[in-house]
């Protein structure tokens, strides 16, 4: 059942919202629990009892003289509940698109000057959104390092392996959508998960992301076309783990 | 008693050709490396003597090129051939010229191995105390070098090295009649060039490291002036907008009270809405540079805004709230952020939409730079900039990343992300603020 939370303290924003979220609830038979609206952070704050994507949030971003309450509101919810769906409701001054996904990983933002029938369109939109990602309730699990100079937080999914980089005691993370590089050695990221096997002297896989291996040439593909090597003598280990992680994933299905 | 000292020899000449290389190069060496190195020379000499001398003469060249991958080859090979050059000079020195004086003969010298061990002690405090008393320091070399300057008086004194040294060993092999006296004009001859050449390489070092900084200075100078004068002009285009603001409510109160709900509309349609409009232009973005208190990076970002607006280039700025002085070197740190800014001018002028978003994120445990911008392609691969730093030479993107990593060795906790997908490319650099002093 959809929750819908709004912060907002201009009388007249107020309603305007309250109206168009109603018409979308029912012209879409949605199943939800009364919208509600609060003027002050800590109130809303106090209100939230469940997490999960359908919880979702119109924040205006500046509350009285205080031009980033909607933004520490945010953070609060985004520590306690990361699948809440964040949805800022602003004037498009206040909003700082790169600082709020690097924070929060928010998921839009609607300008309260647009016109009544955009701005209606972006919030039905943003519902819809919140909505269909019910039912993928998949767990993210986030893959951490830390060293004793920095840490590192990534998605697991997005692993596809570890490399030795030509700058010494850096290693290069290889993930779906580019490298990160930092400071840390492959023996102490190799045992962090059984998902992960050292193929290489160089290179520690993510097995779960494997398209194929390549026997004849000693390489390793994964889905973005990027590859690694692994050595003759751990290439038998390394099909058995990458065939237990197929095996597994069926077995869920 | 002979053979203990004809071991040292061996020993000391070795020690004190490691501790030049360490001392002109600046590579670090371990220092264990100061037991085995001799050792691994005495063993190779009973296998094979020329074997030995080979290895001898090509030993800090063959490191200088197969550690250091980034200085020129013209730095490598001085590196590689002064430390040679140099204590052969001294030993000579001593033997030809100095000892005799005390009645040491040449002849003794060679006879007694305890006076030969004894010069070759003298090798390193000789080499330091020359080097000290005419102020030479060649730590900076690899910084102007590879920015091409100085490349042909070092180019001079690496092939002249390479001269004296050859010539050298090649009489000492022949060994013929004269050869003594013509060695002994040889050292006295190269050995004053070769002071003069190093008294000019340094003069011209040192000339340069200042020109750099004086450059840097004025650099700095002109993006804060170019700064105020933005500043100014927006102050300008504000006051301009309050009058007109203060305007337009008077005519909607006349409106208001005449109760005339068309002019009031028609007030509102015709300029308020214009000048919100006007307030969200990108160019305001500048005035969220005063949330930055290093003025240095203030006038960076200014002046590569500025350059982006040039080229048409949609910028925007976002600071979270005031970002601190970064906890790295600012120099450092300056350098960093021109590239990454370069680097997304030069890539969003070629896309279609181009765009550039900068981001500065502060909280009390790390500090965060996030450079955005538009590219051409749907995705780069990032890992091919990455792997082949020499083979992306003709992409600046690709060499702006080598310079990068390289100034981030140094800090060892500052963790650098590289990210492309759907048109856009993203630079993320995280810099923890506990421990904030780099490896130097």
């Amino acid at each position: 059942m959809l929750r819908v939370f709004v912060l907002e303290d201009d009388f007249f924003q107020q309603g305007r919202i309250e109206s168009i979220i109603g018409k979308i609830i029912s012209s879409h038979n949605i199943k939800a629990k009364p919208l509600k609206l609060f003027e002050k952070a800590d109130q809303l704050l106090e209100e939230v009892k469940e997490q999960g994507s359908h919880q979702v949030f119109f924040l205006d971003i500046q509350i009285g003289q205080n031009r980033k309450e909607g933004l520490e509101l945010a953070k609060k919810i985004r520590s306690r509940d990361p699948y809440a769906t964040i949805i800022f409701t602003s004037t498009f001054t206040e909003f700082l698109p790169v600082i709020f996904e690097y924070r929060l990983a928010a998921l839009d933002f609607i300008d309260k000057m647009l016109s009544n029938g955009d701005y209606a369109n972006r919030i039905e939109a943003a519902l819809l959104d919140a909505i269909n990602k019910f039912g993928d309730g998949e767990k993210e699990d986030a893959f951490y390092f830390e060293t004793a100079k920095s840490a590192i937080q990534v998605p697991f999914r997005k692993i596809l392996f570890f490399e030795t980089s030509p700058i010494v005691h850096k290693i290069l993370l290889h993930t779906t959508d580019g490298i990160s590089e930092f400071y840390g050695q492959l023996s102490k990221i190799e045992n962090l998960d059984e998902r992960l096997y050292r193929c290489n002297k160089s290179f520690v896989v993510n097995c779960e992301n494997i398209t194929f291996v390549e026997k004849s040439e000693g390489k390793v593909h994964f889905e973005n076309g990027e590859y690694c090597y692994v050595s003759k003598l751990k290439q038998k280990k390394l099909l058995e783990k990458v065939k237990s992680f197929v095996v597994d994933l069926n077995g869920d299905i | 008693m002979d053979i203990l000292f004809k071991e040292l020899i061996v020993f000391s000449q070795i020690v004190s050709l490691l501790l030049i290389y360490n001392h002109i190069s600046g590579y670090k060496i371990p220092f264990y490396n100061y037991f085995i190195i001799p050792l691994f020379t005495r063993v190779l000499f009973f296998v094979s003597p020329v074997v030995c001398w080979l290895f001898m003469m090509f030993m800090f060249i063959g490191h200088a090129f197969l550690i250091n991958r980034t200085d020129a080859n013209t730095v490598k090979l001085f590196f590689g051939l002064f430390p040679s050059v140099m204590s052969t000079l001294i030993i000579r020195y001593y033997s030809y010229f100095i000892f005799p004086i005390f009645g040491v003969s040449l002849a003794m010298i060679e006879n007694q191995y305890a006076i030969s061990f004894l010069i070759n002690c003298l090798v390193y405090p000789t080499y330091y105390l020359i080097m000290y008393s005419v102020k030479v320091d060649f730590s900076e070399l690899n910084k102007i070098i590879s920015q091409g300057y100085l490349m042909r008086s070092l180019l001079i004194s690496n092939i002249s090295m390479i001269i004296y040294y050859f010539v050298f060993q090649l009489s000492v092999v022949l060994n013929y009649e004269n050869g003594i006296a013509f060695r002994q004009h040889m050292v006295i001859i190269y050995g004053m060039l070769f002071l003069i050449l190093m008294i000019h390489l340094n003069g011209g070092l040192k000339e340069q490291l200042e020109f750099d900084l004086l450059n840097q200075k004025n650099r700095e100078l002109q993006s804060l002036v170019s700064y105020s004068r933005q500043m100014e002009a927006l102050y300008e285009e504000i006051r301009g907008f309050r009058h007109d603001y203060l305007n337009v409510l008077s005519s909607i109160k006349t409106g208001i009270d005449s109760n005339d709900m068309e002019t009031v509309k028609m007030v509102y349609q015709s300029v308020l809405e214009k000048t919100g409009r006007q307030l969200e232009n990108q160019k305001f973005h500048l005035t969220h540079l005063t949330q930055i208190e290093n003025e240095a990076i203030k006038g960076v970002v200014s002046t590569k805004f500025l350059e982006a607006q040039n080229l048409g280039i949609d910028m925007t700025i976002e600071i979270e709230q005031i970002f601190h002085n970064p906890s790295i070197d600012l120099l450092d740190f300056v350098t960093i952020l021109s590239i990454l800014l370069d680097n997304a001018l030069e890539a969003a002028v070629d896309s279609e939409t181009s765009i550039i978003k900068l981001a500065f994120l502060e909280d009390t445990q790390q500090q965060v730079v996030v450079v955005e911008n538009s590219i051409e392609e749907e995705q780069i691969m990032v890992g091919s900039l990455y792997a082949h730093p020499a083979s992306t030479k003709g992409e600046g993107r690709g060499l702006g990343l080598v310079k990068i990593r390289r100034i981030l060795e140094l800090y060892p906790a500052v963790i650098l992300q590289t990210q492309s997908k759907s048109y856009i490319f993203r630079q993320t650099l995280v810099f923890p603020r506990t421990e904030s002093k780099g490896l130097k």
